[in-house]
């Protein structure tokens, strides 16, 4: 029998990526990246090497992965709750752990009212990547890297605002 | 409002625009008529958010009893088409889809080929008819998440 809350192939928009605005503040305060851009991945740059031994067999040594994400447009908006913080990263040349915020990511494959959806929280380092860019917009196009303590859980969502409840 | 009445008020907005029709034109000078051509989808970010374009014509009737009024036409058209591309500043825009209304902004206006476009009774007595072709861009913004 089909699953009545699956939602099948998933629409690019169901894959969410939200930073916590608030940059180590008590209580998150997330903003949902991708306005203005069309393409967006999190890129895993899995770190692998392999090497034969003397028996002429090929072994492969996994040393995990060095997530990151590029969000290659931000037209700066001051109505935004990332703005701010943005800003002060990029004109002041902040490094560091005034960089350092969490990233949500949150899968959209349940349909449904009261949906729990699968999450993961994670730390992060925000970079601005350069500012300025063409007419029409102050472009500050930044990276987020993934930053360890990764941690499983669900989120809800309501009013566009999510709510993350880590796993037991 | 859509983005058909948000370029109609836009226009409604320049101060020698007084009558203006939606796709009809009275043959009378000083008449205008608006007639939107089509709306088609530019793009659409990763949320779902889409930025979308509409085009208009735009034609006038004027009168064109000698080189100075066909100056002042031609002078008209340019002083609106320069207005109207300093006239977005992301004023609301809405889109009804399905039982859904969607917002969005008026992000750009740009205008071509304002010229002579027909004497429709054949002669410089009664009025003559300019166009203006108008381009929106507008963004709408996606009802999910």
């Amino acid at each position: 029998m089909p699953d009545s809350t699956a939602v099948g192939k998933l629409k690019r928009s169901y894959l969410l990526h939200y930073i916590d605005a608030s940059f180590g503040g008590e209580t998150p305060n997330w903003f949902l990246i991708g306005k203005d851009i069309e393409d967006m991945s999190v890129e895993l740059n899995p770190d692998t090497s392999t090497k034969k031994n003397i028996l002429d067999e090929t072994v492969t040594d996994d040393n995990g992965y060095e997530p990151s994400i590029s969000a290659d447009t931000y037209y700066a908006n001051t109505g935004d709750t990332i703005y701010s913080k943005i800003k002060d990263i990029a004109m002041n040349r902040l490094t560091g752990d005034d960089c350092k915020t969490k990233v949500l990511e949150v899968v959209i494959d349940k349909k449904g009212d009261n949906v729990e959806y699968d999450a993961w929280m994670e730390d992060c380092i925000v970079k601005p990547q350069s500012y300025g860019g063409a007419q029409g917009g102050v472009n500050i196009p930044f990276n987020i890297n993934f930053d360890g303590n990764r941690k499983q859980g669900t989120v809800t969502i309501t009013d566009k605002v999510p709510t993350f409840t880590p796993a037991a | 409002m859509n983005i058909i009445e948000t370029v109609q008020a836009a226009l409604l907005e320049f101060p020698q625009i007084n009558s203006l029709h939606i796709d009809y034109n009275e043959n009378a000078p000083g008449e205008f008529g608006l007639y939107p051509t089509g709306d088609k989808l530019i793009k659409e970010d990763v949320l779902g958010n889409q930025e979308r374009q509409h085009t208009f014509i735009l034609y006038a009737d004027f009168q064109s009893f000698n080189d100075y009024d066909r100056l002042c036409n031609s002078g008209l058209l340019l002083e609106l088409q320069q207005w109207l591309e300093r006239y977005a500043d992301n004023q609301e825009v809405t889109a009804a889809i399905g039982e859904n209304e969607l917002t969005g902004k008026l992000t750009k206006i740009t205008c071509a080929n304002g010229m002579l476009f027909n004497i429709p009774d054949g002669n410089l007595n009664t009025a003559v008819r300019y166009q203006l072709q108008i381009t929106a861009n507008y963004s709408i913004e996606s009802e999910e998440f």
